[in-house]
């Protein structure tokens, strides 16, 4: 055909094509005319002529519809009328319908939304460049798990091998009172070295890094903000650059804006960065501040390289026992890439896509049995004309129509609660920004929703493929003419539905469980109304020794006047550390040692904290006489069980001092997983410079506000003590399970709409099955079956569906719960109590769901089933 | 005796042959063929309007709406220049197909 022709042609066929049945029409016309003058010429009568004409002709709308089907292109305006007439018939079963796209709904937009939040923790590569070589320096202690923050004086020892690092890097976290427009808050700000954001291969989009000059003391009043803060603090006023904030006492100016979500590993991330300046070197306190470390190694250099190297650096001098305490401890490298909880991610990606899953299987059920009952109303558009070939492309249309308007439902659901849902689910303003990812989601949308679609086809077409038509012209329509193998994929969709199910509650319960037993862990004292205030000072530690003592006690004389507060007490941060560092050496009977850990505190620390004494006293705090008190593990370790109030003990730092024990107390944990390590209790004159906590004590948990009441009240001591952080040991108990109750929060919600979605597919097959067998239920009642008897006929067949989806989906959960083994908590995978539950409780369910069915079964009226004949 | 079906594939040939002669409508064509083989070969209406869309599509022949010779509308055929290199090669194929069934027979 030449190319104009060709034009021509694709532009009738795409343009013009209501021309085409118009012309159509009028040449078949013009044949028949023809046709009959030739028969009226013959001889024959009008009536004969037409009647031979049409008869010589065919079936003109059989003839008709094979011409408009014969065209090549896509045979646009039939495809317009079987979009029409799908929507037409999916409007016509309007609970059909409903339960699919609901169902669709549910599986698309919470399989994508997890899928994009989580997705980016673990399936994206690491944004920074180099990933593989990246390494955060932490140390190993011997009790409990790894320390990854190093003591500030070893960063310039670190810092000059540079035979191992390409690059090197540290933040040292502070708490700072951040005030913008005159709105003070509490802001994690971190100080950062001068390579750091350079190591990340992270730059600001707003703005500019810092400059080196700008690393010194008097030089470092600037800060960059991140996009959260931004957003919150600062409304996203486009002209933030040059903008002051104070922190603390220093008014800093807005250089630079980080982008949206900027990912850092963890712990190096915050709110707002400063320059680090330059340590002071020896006169640097040893324990002053505390950073982590960040280090790209050389090509070729491994990470035992650099444990080797780092456990021979030669350490400036210090108190002997500090030198013990950091010499014990090895150094190690945590590359990057296994900082973040993979974990926990893996589970909500595993959740989502069982239910997602679920949801496919669902609605493959559905629309199954949906086809089977329509299988009349198809065979007679396949008798008048239609070929198999049509009615084929009307069901993959109405799959099509179904998918898209699920799809399209997800979309502006998205838009409007993504943000919603996500921050809620990680309980994190940060998610907040999943709007921005428009992108990220849309495309997770489309691909479920493609996929979604065409499982709707593919059984769509298969089942209609394997029906035979004229059986079910026949009779009634319905058990005849649906093949064995249909029947078998029916039964096997709902047997998967369960196991899916099964496998979402097999996790949830474990998770339950765990969450149980974390309860009912005795952290050793009540958390409850306790509050951690750590106050710090503006360049160096303070004062040193009985001044520092005679400042917290006036700074607990006042906080005992807050409302609500019972009791106060000065000492050292040791109430719920969130690690066990032990510091020192206790020599045991045979001569050897033990790290122990020890805590500086008050005379009151024990009555105000709520510990209980096991034996003994707490120590009256009464100078000169070094009196300790110890802990119930220590008792085990060191003294075998026996009371040790009476006796003493020596530290490997202290030499010859012996330190007599006046009591025992009941242990405490450091972390709410971990058993309590070794702890002994020294009375805070012993070494002062430890002490920089408050420990609270109030009636319950502090009210909103009590932070800046706490700020205010030390501000009124001293303007230059700084309010580091006022935390509430109940919100830290909570804060440290987060990973648990994330993976809880997904696991419990999606089961709970996986189970639904289950029974739903259960009832559906049922209500199928008993529908099909009324004439045989109605022949067993004739000859003399009860109605309980049909009941137990239907709860029998629709519990053996999901008997063998319980069987199967736990086989499958105890081999998927044990990638949970990192959250359980003294809850082993194959839990006897869940399994249990879980079987009980979904084939009670099913029961339910069968009862339906079951009861219009029994109900079958015999005198009906004959008329109806 | 029964009148004998057309041979699968022969109705093309037939219609590209008769459209040689000069642009022509359905019933036209139907009525030549019949007129040309005699009254032996008779087109269903049913086989010849699909042939006539289809060679319409495959541009061996091109559609033109005119007045028949009794004024009415009609939509005349007529044969495009690929068409007539279509109608080539169908005779020769014919032409072959022909002569081995004869030399079957002959010989047989």
């Amino acid at each position: 055909m030449n190319l104009v022709r060709k034009v021509r042609f694709w532009v009738r066929e795409l343009f013009l094509r209501s021309r085409f049945n118009t012309d159509m029409d009028a040449e078949i016309r013009h044949h028949l005319e023809q046709r009959f003058e030739k028969n009226v010429a013959a001889g024959m009568s009008p009536e004969e002529a037409r009647y031979s004409a049409l008869r010589a002709f065919g079936g003109i709308d059989q003839i008709k519809e094979q011409l408009r089907e014969s065209r090549s292109l896509l045979n646009l305006d039939q495809i317009a009328k079987d979009f029409h007439f799908s929507i037409r018939s999916l409007c016509r079963s309007p609970g059909f319908t409903a339960t699919i796209l609901v169902t669709l709904v549910l599986g698309i937009g919470i399989a994508s939304a997890i899928f994009s939040m989580s997705g980016d923790a673990v399936l994206l590569p690491l944004p920074y460049p180099d990933a593989g070589h990246l390494y955060v320096i932490g140390v190993n202690s011997t009790l409990s798990a790894r320390n990854l923050s190093r003591p500030a004086r070893y960063f310039p020892l670190y810092q000059d091998k540079t035979n191992l690092f390409a690059e090197f890097a540290a933040v040292g976290q502070e708490f700072c009172n951040v005030v913008v427009d005159g709105d003070p808050r509490a802001t994690s700000v971190l100080r950062a070295s001068t390579d750091f954001f350079k190591t990340l291969g992270i730059r600001p989009v707003l703005g500019r890094p810092f400059l080196p000059a700008e690393h010194f003391s008097g030089a470092d009043n600037v800060v960059i903000i991140s996009n959260l803060f931004w957003q919150q603090r600062f409304h996203g006023r486009p002209d933030v650059l040059g903008q002051k904030i104070r922190i603390d006492r220093n008014v800093c100016t807005v250089v630079g804006v980080l982008a949206v979500l900027q990912r850092f590993p963890e712990a190096f991330g915050g709110e707002l960065y400063r320059p680090m300046v330059p340590l002071n070197g020896a006169s640097e306190p040893v324990f002053g501040g505390w950073l982590s470390i960040i280090a790209r190694l050389r090509p070729g250099v491994t990470p035992a390289d650099v444990c080797a190297a780092l456990a021979h650096i030669s350490l400036p001098s210090m108190p002997p026992w500090a030198y013990t305490f950091l010499t014990a401890q090895k150094p190690m490298l945590v590359r990057v890439s296994d900082l973040d909880r993979p974990d926990v991610e893996w589970v909500a990606i595993g959740a989502a896509a069982v239910l997602y899953l679920i949801a496919c299987t669902n609605t493959m059920n559905l629309v199954l049995v949906r086809n089977l009952r329509r299988r009349r109303e198809l065979g007679i558009r396949v008798a008048i004309g239609g070929s198999r070939l049509q009615v084929l492309r009307l069901l993959l249309i109405e799959a099509l129509v179904l998918g898209a308007t699920s799809c399209a439902t997800v979309l502006v659901i998205a838009h409007e609660l993504y943000p919603l849902i996500l921050s809620k689910l990680k309980d994190n303003a940060d998610a907040g920004y999943a709007s921005y990812l428009v992108g990220h989601y849309l495309g997770g949308i489309l691909v479920l929703a493609l996929v979604a679609t065409a499982s709707i086809a593919v059984v769509s077409s298969v089942s209609f493929l394997r029906t035979q038509i004229e059986p079910s012209l026949k009779d009634g329509g319905n058990a005849a003419g649906e093949s064995r193998k249909l029947a078998g994929t029916r039964n096997s969709l709902v047997a998967l539905q369960a196991a899916l199910a099964v496998v979402l509650m097999v996790g949830t319960g474990l998770m339950i469980r765990t969450f149980e037993n974390l309860h009912h862990v005795d952290l050793g004292y009540n958390p409850e109304g306790k509050v951690k205030v750590t106050v710090k000072f503006p360049n160096g530690d303070g004062p040193q020794h009985e001044a520092r003592l005679q400042l917290f006690d006036l700074l607990s004389q006042k906080l005992r006047y807050l409302p609500g507060v019972k009791g106060v007490s000065p000492g050292q941060d040791t109430l719920l550390l969130g690690f066990y560092g032990g510091a020192a050496r206790l020599q045991m009977v045979d001569g050897t040692y033990v790290p122990v850990s020890g805590s500086y505190v008050a005379n009151d620390f024990q009555q105000v904290a709520g510990l209980t004494m096991k034996s003994g006293t707490w120590f009256s705090g009464a100078r000169g006489q070094p009196d300790v008190v110890v802990n119930e593990a220590i008792v085990k370790k060191r003294f075998y069980g026996y009371d040790p109030v009476g006796q003493s003990i020596k530290l490997e730092v202290s030499g010859d001092v012996e330190f007599h024990i006046v009591g025992v107390v009941a242990d405490i944990r450091e972390t709410v997983r971990s058993p309590a390590g070794l702890r002994i209790y020294f009375p805070s004159w012993m070494y002062p410079p430890n002490v920089d906590t408050l420990l609270l004590s109030l009636e319950k948990n502090p009210p909103a506000g009590f932070d800046d009441l706490v700020r205010r009240t030390i501000y009124s001591v001293d303007p230059d003590l700084i309010t580091s952080s006022v935390e509430s040991i109940d919100n830290q108990v909570d804060a440290s399970l987060a990973h648990e109750r994330y993976a809880f929060r997904i696991l419990r919600t999606l089961t709970a709409i996986g189970f639904g979605l289950a029974l739903i597919g259960v009832f559906s097959v049922m209500a199928y099955s008993v529908d099909c067998r009324m004439r045989e239920f109605g022949v067993r009642v004739a000859v003399g079956a009860t109605p309980r008897s049909l009941v137990r006929l239907v709860l029998k067949r629709g519990l053996s569906y999901t008997s063998m989806g319980v069987v199967i989906g736990i086989s499958a959960g105890l081999g998927l719960t044990r990638f949970m083994r990192g959250m359980l908590y003294e809850t082993k995978p194959y839990d006897a109590s869940v399994l249990a539950a879980v079987t009980v409780a979904l084939l009670g369910a099913s029961a339910a769901a069968c009862l339906l069915p079951a009861l219009k079964a029994s109900r079958v009226s015999v005198m009906r089933l004959l008329r109806s004949e | 005796m029964a009148k004998p079906e057309l041979l699968s594939g022969t109705l093309d040939l037939l219609v590209l042959q008769v459209l040689n002669g000069g642009p022509l409508h359905g019933f036209a064509i139907a009525e030549r063929i019949h007129a040309l083989s005699k009254d032996v070969l008779i087109v269903e209406e049913g086989s010849l309007y699909p042939s006539l869309y289809r060679m319409e599509e495959k541009g061996w022949i091109a559609p033109e709406w005119g007045q028949s010779d009794k004024g009415r509308r009609a939509k005349f055929y007529s044969l495009t220049k690929e068409g007539k290199k279509q109608l080539m090669a169908e005779r020769q194929t014919w032409d072959r197909i022909a002569l081995a069934i004869g030399d079957v027979l002959k010989n047989a």
